[in-house]
Formats: structure tokens, C-alpha cells, sequence
């Protein structure tokens, strides 16, 4: 994508976020214009944008040290919102927490703490606290770039991606694996947009493969590990959320198939 | 989830809007650094130019060469079946034969778990700066124990030449202390002068024995005879010899050969090791530090035994050897002492009798005459004297002593007769090489005139801190110099005077590749050593323990990652020439020391080229091409390796086609080519045989060209540029050692009071590691716990039961380790495994992973020999209970 457009777009956006009152102004969200109950239709189009844009903020959440532009749409109210729409105890928490968390951000040295457990949690030097690979939890322990991350590599490839610095990263790191979730997601929306109903199908059940047998076997994991690590400023916490997060897109993601799969009969 | 909504009343097209809006603000957010965590498009159209595709993935698993490249002494063969940058899984040498007379290079447990050294999870990724250090408020004390941010190599490369910049302006010629060769090329092309360490590490005193006219077992393999002639011993004698700890790989297995061809092995070591066991030894306890007075009784026993010759080979005495007696004195001495009447107690009154050895050593008397025997000229007799007893205090003289025995039964210069050091670095198998690595060719690489200023490992430090030091590089010339260099280093030196200490001002230190807060005496001192300077760098693989003392860290990559090698080529095993080749590409963000240097370079204006203009495909081509080996004829030599027009092109390199041993491809594949022997080929290495056959036409290279009972160059050498203020005698005298088993009595009163140190602690090499290398990784620490040994006998008096957590300490420093009660061990002394990372309770100050240099002292004695064996010590339950290895993070920084 053109960066000069992106970096436009970003900062109307950005502010947008940031400034959530300027939002809830306007929509209250809920009740501001007609209510009415939605269909089924509908509610598959919101499910796969909401998605799709809590893919994209938790592949970023986990990609490097955070930056203010970061936690300003993380804390902004409306990711909340996202999180407890799926319901479950932990995501309908989230809108409170990330209101605290916003509020902490503002405090002197609150984002140098919160690199610092990134760097603790995910980086190193030392061993990590939390090692973001998936061989890590499902091979012999303490390696990278094993068997299961070939297996992962593949599941890329089917969709004709691969790591910007292949072979020199593990392909089944938490970012990277995101990043595939992510870019799945989107490309089901834009399915969903454009009346394709095979590749709708077809990215809704590889997203469904690649959490069943990827995400979820370690997510659980990595994040019960995180909570033991004497930090706490923020990742241990989004670990927790993306775990609840992925269970229940499991679910989103059954429901959406069982219409996914009804379209496509209607088609045939 | 989808029946959820639809009873939900809200506006839904504002949601949507909203979280449309929210998602292409995020996936604005641009991620800083590399682009390790994204995906991009790899289809034919859509890659960037060069960039891997999807299609070309399928890339069948296949078998690379990966020998181990650590220093062990084994110079195994590993490999790695590689598919798409992936390791799947491991092997070894299963293809060659495999029986008394030759080897498989089968690899070890270590050599099995090299995977954890190129894959494992803490590796270092990315270049990283201590949090709270910056160039305007460093914050030193912190060291070891701030948190960390990652930085770009950029950013590392600005940084470390700014300060390298200031430090070299401000405080001039050695204010850089650098450990390891890996930041040398660059000082060196800045015209720096900076200072780096020596050391005697491995070999103990056995560090120059070409002032002897002996080899020291590693660089000069002219010491012992070949491993098919040890077949011909009646008797193998050896001291601290102990293969199947320290070296694993095929050492054991060739001194299996020879028990099993009749050699009967009688082996002086305070444990009974492993070696003993496998080899049915008999086992002769000895107490640490004193093999140099059994050595000397049973030379008494030999004198006073003899009659007419039926011990002693006069013959060989007379016409081989100078300063035994009154009638052999070489010109060159300066007093008239000889060592017969040294050892009479002509000259301090004490005969070295086997009743006074048995005080010092703890050996029966009867036993060393027994062994004297043995040692007559009637037997068929092999002397190891391993570099093990020789790392000791005050045992200058120990490798002149040991061959002087050897001397005396004339076991030198024949069949079935052997004399000199032992060490793992020729696997055991001693003789010159039978296949030799090629050349790779000039790199093209310029230098400046930066140069390096040496002190010993022993003082360094005590001169980070500002204590002079003595900067003689004179024995670490010496040793590389060997038998036939040492004239050359001592011309460039004035040995009538004592060398003048300096001081320097040390403001920072670049360690690269070598680990000195695990393998250098005095780590406590150490650590206060690294928290005085203005900055410290460390590159590496690990976070090891010696990085994590740095404020800026530098991820390097293995040789799995680079182009390829001959790996430790003069030090391996004879018979065999491994070869490396790099399969993967390197790990995140590292880079070859080399790399990393250019990178640095670049920010004083350096130009890459001056690293090299030859690629190092071409080189590594270069040197298998040329590599060659030996025919049948034990005489004229071969190329190794054959080479078409085809094997030129799949190389992409300069080249001509060539007739070879074997094909290039099956070389580069298997990794290893192996010389078959068989008892009574041309291949076989008697040393020293044709000086005894006529020595006035072959002398050896020591000064009068005779093996020297008495050697004036030696004790000049240590005189003037020694560490120690007594004089030593051209003779071998027995010196009391710093930290013995004297000083574990007060006013070294033998049978007096005991002080607060009583117990004597050695250092075993352990299964675990390679020295410092592999104590990180998970499967080994499981293996090998690492504990404390410790003799029944003395722990029982101690209160200490089977795993209680004891504290280790000396007057240096104190660890903590579980306790392993045996029998096996002499009472009296305690073996602390030899090179885990040391890892200190900053509120107490106590080392918690049993490292044994951080209860040793900075001790300069003699030629500044590293005295790892001499250590006194006590031993005392302690109230905690520390975890066992394999339940603790590989790396602890954060408590």
C-alpha cells in the first residue's frame, strides 16, 4: 500500500481514536440512531470486521515494543467495546481494563516500564520470561526452528506467504502467526464484500485449521507462563485476553463457516 | 456467537464504522525494526526482486557435514539432516568402519545436543544495550543486573565507536582490554594499541615444553608415539590422565586398544575415574599438587635400587642426557648442581625418599617403589603425564621432572616407549599429520599498526583495577613457537634482568570469544573488575556469563551459519581431517564476528575491502582443493579431493579440475575423510628415535641438543621473566605450592594444626560442558547435574548427607552446590566441576552455580601457570536449598 496514503488516512483515523469522545458524541454508541435488531447477514459482516480488526491489533500488540500511537488505539474505548461484544467473562472485563490501563499510560515512565516487560517478556537477551515460539511448547523445549515450524511455514505458503526474513526467523512466532491470522481475516472480509463465497470458505476453515492446530495448542501455554513472571505492567494481561479471544473466535468461526457453507450451497 | 447478536439492539452500522476505522488505523501502525515479524506476498509477481517464492520451497531434507568446533579434545564428526533451513535431527560417523585399530568419530552427548548452540532459544537475536547505561552516565554498577533494550546495529555500531573514539583519545595506548580475538581485526586497522590476556588454561606447566625439546600436545604433537605403538607397552603410567571426563570422543577408546593389546595401566589421580575403571587400572590416589614428588622418589628409588643397570639405561643416560650427575653437565649451567645429588638431599639435606614423598602425596611408600620398579628398563614403558597435574602452582619444573623419570628407565626413542605430556587435543594419537587441510589463499585483507600488549590471565584482573602487571608475552611466544622456535623467541628477549611491571589504563573491555568470568582464576575480583571500567562490549552466541556483564551485546553467528571451515585442523586427531559446512542462514539479527567489525568499521570510514576482497566460498574451495593426503607408501602425498568442471560451476567458484582421494562432493557431504591403519603400516611415529639412535646427528632442539636433567635456559627464562621472586635451578627442585596440601596446615606445619581451608579442591572436567561451552543447554543439564564431589569420609565428619546444598568456600570466594557423596574420591580433597557460569546472589555475594573460578584467586607464580588444582577449601552444609540446574532458566537476570 502507498505509505504516503496510509500515514493520511492514519492521522484522521488517529484521531479520531484518540479523541473517543468526538465518537461516543456522536453515536452514544448504542442508541443514537435506529435501533433495530439485525439479521443474520449483518451479524456475519460484524463478527468478521470486528474480527478481523482485533487480528490486526493483536498481531501489532505483539510485534515489537509498543509506541503511543499503539496504545492509543489499544485503550481507546471502542477496542474495548470489540473484545466484550464476543462475550465471556475475561473480554467483557476488557472495556474496564484498558479504561485503567489508558489512564496508567499517561503516567511518567508507564510506556519505558511497559517496553521493558516486552523486553523481558518476548526478547531477551537472557532467555525470555515468555518465549513468543510455538516449537518452544510443542518440540523438545529450548529450541527454534524445528519440525512444527515447517508445518507452520506451510500453512503460509498454501496462502502464498512467507516471512519477510525467511529462514532467519522462526516462522512460528506469536507475531508471525498473528500476522497469518490477521491477514486471513482480512482476506475473508473482502470475500464476504465481494460475494465470494468459495474463498470466504476457504479462509474461514483454514483460519479455523490454524488455530485449532497452532494457536490454541501453545497459546494457552505461553500465556499461563507469562502470568508467572513477576511483571505485570500490561502483556501477561493481553496474553490472558488473547487467549479467551482465540476461543471464542473458534466459535465465530464455526458459526461462520455452518453460513459460509450455506451460501455456498445456495450458490451451487 | 451469531444467534448472540441477533438479539442484540444496537446501531450496527456505526459499530461497523467504527471498527472499520479502528482497523485501518492499526494496520497504518508501522513496526519498527527489521521485518522479522511480517509476512509478505511470495508469489512469482508480488516478492521483491530476490526474495524467495513460494514455489521454490520444496526443498528435499538432505545431510550436511557438521563437525563439532569446540575444544574438547574429541574433534567429532556431527551431522545435521537440513531440510529448508529446518534441522530435523541429528547424526554422527555411522558410515566408516568401526574396530580396535580404527574408529568411528562417533559424537558425544555435547556433540548431540550442538543443535541448542546454533537453535537454541537464548541465543542472542539482536543487538542490545543495557537499560541504564548511556554514554554520559554509564550507571557501572548495574552491571550484571540491569534490564536490557534492544537496539539496531546501527545504533551498537554508533555507540561503540563513539566511546571507543573517546576512551583511545582521552586515555591513550592500552586503555582497551579486549578478551578473545573477535574485535582485533578492527583495533588493529584503527592503529590501536590495546591489550589483550594470555594464558596457560589447558596445559598448566606443560605450556612450553620446547625449551625441553619436548612438544606440548597440542600445537607440536611431537611428544608421545603413535596410538598402534602404545599396543607394544607392557605398561602405561600416567598422572591425572582421565580421558572419559575431559575429552569423551575416541581417546578412551584408543587406550582401550592397548589394555586390550596387554598394556597393564597404573594411573596417579586423587578420584577413580572413569578412565581407571574402563581401563582396569590400578588406581594410585595421590593428593593433588604433589605429583612432582612421587615422580622425584620414584627417580630416588631408581637410583637406589639400581645394580649394574638392571634399572637404569646408563647407556641412554650417558649418551643422550646432560646433568644427571657430576660427569654429565651441560656448558651453559651456572651452578654445578645435578640432579642425582638433588635428589640424594645433597643440596638441602633431604633425600626425595618414598617416606618423603608419602607425607606430601598420601601415597604408600611401598607403592612408589613398587611403581619405581615397574619403571626400570627392562619394561616396556609409556609415561602420560597429564596437563591436568601440571595445572598447579609452583610446578615449573614437573614436565623436566617427568621426563627426567622417563630418562632414567630409557623409555624414550623406542618401540613400546613413550615419555612426555597427554592431552585430548590429538585425541590421544600423537605423530604428524597423515591427511593436512589445504590453504584457502590471501583473503586480500589490509591491517594498520594496532598491536597488542599481553598479561596474564592470572594478574588481568588486578591490572583492570590498576595493579601493575608484568607484560612479558614472552611464554605465550614460547608456546607457539615450539621445540624448534623457542631459540628465535628467547633471542628477542634480555634474560639477565627481571622484567619491569606496568600499569595501564584500562577504561574498557571488548570480550568476544572467550568466556573470562567462567574460565579466569579470580571471577569474584572479576566481576568487581568489570563494574570499574567507563564500557564494556560482549558479542557471542549466549548471553554467557562474562556478556552479561556489558553494556552493549552483539548477536554472533555459529559456524552453522557461516560459509564453511576446517575446523581445530593441527589439534585433531591425525588420522582424520573433518570439515565444516555452514547449512543455515544466520540466526535473526546475528553476524560473524568479521560482519560485525565491517559494521563498526564502516562508522570510522573503514572500508569493507579491507576485511577481504576474496569470497570465503573461495576460499574454503581453496583450501579442500589443496588439502592432500598420504599414500600408502608412508612417503609422498595426494590430493584429497577430486574436482570436475562440473563440481567448479555448482560451486560458483575459480578453479581447475583435478584428480583426488575421493570426489569433492562425497568429502563435502560426509564432513570427515579417514585414514585406515593397520599394526605394521608405514603411517607408525616412534618420538624421539632417531636422536636415540644417534643423538650427536639428530639432537634434539633444547640448548646443548640432549635431553636436560639440568636445563639453565628454562630457569633463565623463568628468572627473568617469571612471576615468581625465588630463583629456580637449572635441576628440578620440589617447590611447596601455593594453596597445596601444605597450605592446608597452618605455618605449613605437616600434621599440625588444620586453618579454616583443610580440604584440597580440583577441578574435573565434566560430561556437561566443554569448558565454559554447552552449561546452558536443557537436555545436558539433565544429565549432568553438576555437583560437588565429595569423599564420604569427609562429608560424614561434616554432617553432610547425600544432595544437601553445600557451601564451597576459599579464602577467595564462596558457591554453592548439591553435595555427591563417593568413594572414589581421596579423602581430603573436593572436585568442583570445571566451567559453569557463574551466577552471584548480589545480596549475599555467593556464587549459586558451583563455579569453581569464583573461589579461586588471582595467583601469578612461576611462569604465571594457572593453578586450577591448587585450592584450598572448606566445606559446610548450608541452611538454603538451592534448585537442581535443570529446573532454573538458562540464564538468570532478573531476581
Amino acid at each position: 500500500m502507498d505509505h504516503g496514503f496510509c500515514r493520511g488516512l492514519f492521522s484522521v483515523l488517529f484521531f479520531v481514536i484518540s479523541h473517543p469522545k468526538t465518537l461516543c458524541q456522536k453515536t452514544e454508541l448504542q442508541f443514537t440512531e435506529e435501533v433495530k435488531a439485525i439479521d443474520r447477514e449483518e451479524a456475519c459482516e460484524l463478527l468478521l470486521v470486528n474480527r478481523n480488526y482485533l487480528y490486526q491489533l493483536m498481531y501489532k500488540a505483539f510485534a515489537r515494543e509498543p509506541d503511543p500511537a499503539f496504545l492509543s488505539i489499544l485503550t481507546a474505548p471502542h477496542t474495548g467495546e470489540c473484545f466484550s461484544l464476543l462475550g465471556g467473562e475475561v473480554l467483557e472485563a476488557v472495556p474496564a481494563y484498558l479504561a485503567r490501563l489508558g489512564a496508567e499510560r499517561e503516567k511518567e515512565k508507564a510506556l519505558e516500564d511497559i517496553k521493558e516487560e516486552y523486553t523481558r517478556l518476548f526478547v531477551g537477551p537472557i532467555e525470555p520470561e515468555a518465549p513468543p515460539w510455538e516449537s518452544v511448547y510443542v518440540g523438545e523445549g529450548g529450541l527454534l526452528f524445528q519440525e512444527s515450524t515447517l508445518k507452520v511455514r506451510e500453512c503460509y505458503r498454501r496462502f502464498g506467504l512467507l516471512p519477510e526474513e525467511y529462514r532467519r526467523v522462526a516462522d512460528d512466532s506469536l507475531a508471525l502467526e498473528l500476522a497469518f491470522m490477521a491477514e486471513l481475516s482480512q482476506r475473508s472480509v473482502d470475500a464476504f464484500e465481494g460475494k465470494e463465497v468459495g474463498t470466504l470458505s476457504q479462509t474461514l476453515e483454514a483460519a479455523r485449521d490454524f488455530l485449532t492446530e497452532h494457536l490454541l495448542v501453545w497459546i494457552p501455554q505461553l500465556s499461563r507462563k507469562a502470568a508467572k513472571a513477576k511483571t505485570d505492567r500490561l502483556y501477561p494481561r493481553l496474553l490472558r485476553i488473547l487467549d479467551s479471544f482465540l476461543k471464542k473466535d473458534l466459535e465465530t468461526l464455526n458459526d461462520l463457516l455452518v453460513m459460509a457453507k450455506k451460501g455456498e450451497n445456495a450458490h451451487d | 456467537m451469531i444467534e448472540d447478536l441477533l438479539n442484540a439492539k444496537f446501531s450496527r452500522r456505526d459499530f461497523l464504522k467504527g471498527t472499520v476505522a479502528a482497523t485501518a488505523a492499526v494496520a497504518g501502525l508501522r513496526i519498527a525494526g527489521g521485518g522479522e515479524n511480517r509476512l509478505y506476498a511470495a508469489e512469482e509477481d508480488t516478492a521483491p526482486a530476490g526474495a524467495p517464492i513460494v514455489n521454490d520451497a520444496a526443498e528435499d531434507g538432505k545431510w550436511v557435514a557438521a563437525p563439532c568446533w569446540h575444544n574438547c579434545g574429541g574433534k567429532c564428526l556431527v551431522r545435521a539432516y537440513v531440510k529448508d533451513g529446518v534441522i530435523v535431527r541429528q547424526g554422527t560417523d555411522d558410515f566408516n568402519t568401526d574396530d580396535d585399530v580404527n574408529r568411528q568419530q562417533r559424537a558425544c552427548l555435547r556433540g548431540f545436543s550442538q543443535q541448542y548452540q546454533a537453535r537454541g532459544l537464548d541465543r542472542l537475536k539482536y543487538p542490545m544495550k543495557r537499560k541504564n547505561w548511556s554514554p554520559d552516565n554509564p550507571n557501572p554498577e548495574l552491571r550484571g543486573q540491569d534490564e536490557w533494550e534492544r537496539i539496531s546495529w546501527d545504533e551498537a555500531a554508533a555507540y561503540i565507536h563513539d566511546e571507543v573514539e573517546r576512551i583511545n583519545s582521552t586515555y591513550g595506548d592500552n586503555s582497551i582490554l579486549t578478551f578473545g580475538g573477535g574485535c582485533s581485526s578492527l583495533l588493529n586497522k584503527l592503529d590501536i594499541n590495546y591489550l589483550t590476556t594470555w594464558t596457560t588454561s589447558s596445559w598448566g606447566t606443560w605450556f612450553a615444553p620446547g625449551v625441553l625439546g619436548w612438544g606440548d600436545g597440542c600445537n607440536y604433537y611431537d611428544c608421545q608415539n603413535d596410538r598402534l605403538d602404545f599396543m607394544n607397552c607392557d605398561y602405561v603410567v600416567a598422572f591425572g590422565y582421565n580421558p572419559a571426563w575431559s575429552s569423551l570422543g575416541n581417546a578412551t577408546n584408543y587406550a582401550l586398544s592397548w589394555k586390550k593389546a596387554g598394556a597393564k595401566f597404573i594411573i596417579f589421580d586423587p578420584i577413580y575415574t572413569d578412565t581407571s575403571a574402563i581401563l582396569d587400572a590400578q588406581w594410585v590416589p595421590i593428593r593433588p599438587g604433589t605429583d612432582m614428588a612421587a615422580m622425584m622418589a620414584m627417580s630416588y628409588v631408581l637410583l637406589e635400587e639400581d645394580q649394574d643397570g638392571s634399572l637404569i639405561d646408563w647407556d641412554f643416560l650417558d649418551r643422550c642426557c646432560l646433568g644427571q650427575d657430576k660427569d654429565h653437565m651441560p656448558s651453559d649451567v651456572k651452578s654445578d648442581e645435578n640432579y642425582f645429588d638433588y635428589l640424594r638431599g645433597e643440596y638441602d639435606g633431604i633425600p626425595k625418599t618414598p617416606e618423603w614423598a608419602e607425607e606430601l602425596c598420601g601415597v604408600p611408600a611401598d607403592t612408589l617403589r613398587e611403581v619405581a620398579r615397574i619403571l626400570g628398563k627392562d619394561n616396556n614403558v609409556a609415561i602420560l603425564s597429564s596437563w591436568a597435574s601440571a595445572r598447579t602452582y609452583d610446578t615449573e619444573q614437573l614436565p623436566q621432572t617427568a621426563i627426567c623419570l622417563g630418562a632414567m628407565g630409557g623409555h624414550i626413542g623406542k618401540s613400546g616407549n613413550s615419555v612426555g605430556p597427554t592431552a585430548w587435543n590429538h585425541t590421544n594419537n600423537f605423530g604428524p599429520r597423515l591427511v593436512k587441510a589445504g590453504s584457502g589463499g590471501s583473503s586480500g585483507a589490509t591491517g594498520g599498526s594496532g598491536a597488542a600488549t599481553l598479561i596474564c590471565d592470572n594478574q588481568v584482573w588486578k591490572a583492570v583495577k590498576g595493579e601493575p602487571f608484568n607484560p612479558t608475552a614472552i611464554w605465550n611466544d614460547l608456546n607457539e613457537a615450539g621445540p624448534d622456535g623457542w631459540k628465535d623467541v628467547v633471542a628477542g628477549y634480555d634474560l639477565t634482568k627481571r622484567v619491569e611491571y606496568i600499569t595501564a589504563p584500562i577504561k574498557m573491555i571488548w570480550t568476544t570469544n572467550k568466556a573470562k568470568l567462567t574460565t579466569c582464576e579470580g571471577a569474584k575480583e572479576g566481576v568487581e573488575a568489570m563494574r570499574s571500567v567507563e564500557f564494556v562490549v560482549g558479542q557471542g552466541h549466549f548471553l554467557t556469563a562474562t556478556n552479561k556483564y556489558a553494556d552493549i551485546v552483539l548477536p554472533i553467528t555459529t559456524n552453522w551459519e557461516r560459509e564453511g571451515s576446517y575446523v581445530w585442523e593441527g589439534y585433531m586427531n591425525r588420522d582424520i581431517l573433518l570439515i565444516n559446512r555452514g547449512m543455515l542462514d544466520p540466526f535473526f539479527e546475528s553476524k560473524s564476528d568479521e560482519e560485525a567489525m565491517i559494521c563498526i568499521g564502516e562508522k570510522f570510514g573503514l572500508a569493507p575491502e579491507m576485511w577481504g576482497t576474496v569470497s570465503e566460498k573461495q576460499r574454503l574451495f581453496n583450501a579442500v582443493a589443496t588439502s592432500t593426503v598420504i599414500k600408502e607408501d608412508g612417503q609422498s602425498w595426494e590430493n584429497l579431493v577430486s574436482v570436475t568442471e562440473e563440481d567448479i560451476e555448482e560451486w560458483g567458484v575459480d578453479g581447475q579440475p583435478q584428480e583426488g582421494r575421493i570426489p569433492i562432493a562425497k568429502y563435502m557431504a560426509d564432513g570427515l575423510y579417514r585414514v585406515d591403519r593397520h599394526i605394521g603400516d608405514n603411517f607408525g611415529f616412534i618420538h624421539k628415535k632417531e636422536f636415540r639412535d644417534d643423538p650427536e646427528g639428530h639432537p634434539i632442539s633444547t640448548s646443548t641438543g640432549k635431553i636436560e636433567f639440568a636445563s639453565q635456559s628454562w630457569a633463565d627464562i623463568l628468572n627473568s621473566q617469571g612471576y615468581s621472586e625465588e630463583e629456580y635451578s637449572a635441576i628440578p627442585k620440589y617447590r611447596v605450592p601455593t594453596q597445596g596440601y601444605e597450605d592446608t596446615f597452618v605455618d605449613r606445619e605437616l600434621g599440625g594444626e588444620k586453618t579454616a581451608y583443610p580440604l584440597q579442591c580440583i577441578n574435573p572436567h565434566y560430561q556437561r560442558r566443554s569448558h565454559s561451552i554447552f552449561d546452558n543447554v536443557p537436555w545436558l543439564r539433565e544429565v549432568c547435574p553438576n555437583p560437588v564431589f565429595l569423599a564420604k569420609k569427609d562429608a560424614q565428619e561434616r554432617g553432610i548427607a547425600e544432595g544437601d546444598t553445600v557451601k564451597i568456600s576459599s579464602v577467595y570466594g564462596e558457591t554453592l552446590r548439591k553435595a555427591y557423596l563417593t568413594a572414589r574420591l581421596m579423602p581430603g580433597v573436593v572436585g568442583l566441576p570445571h566451567g559453569p557460569w557463574i551466577r552471584v546472589d548480589e545480596s549475599t555475594g555467593i556464587d549459586q552455580s558451583g563455579s569453581e573460578n569464583y573461589i579461586t584467586g588471582q595467583v601469578a607464580r612461576g611462569l604465571g601457570c594457572s593453578g586450577y588444582n591448587t585450592l584450598n577449601v572448606e566445606v559446610v552444609k548450608y541452611d538454603e536449598e538451592i534448585p537442581d540446574d535443570v529446573e532454573i532458566p538458562q540464564t538468570i537476570l532478573f531476581e
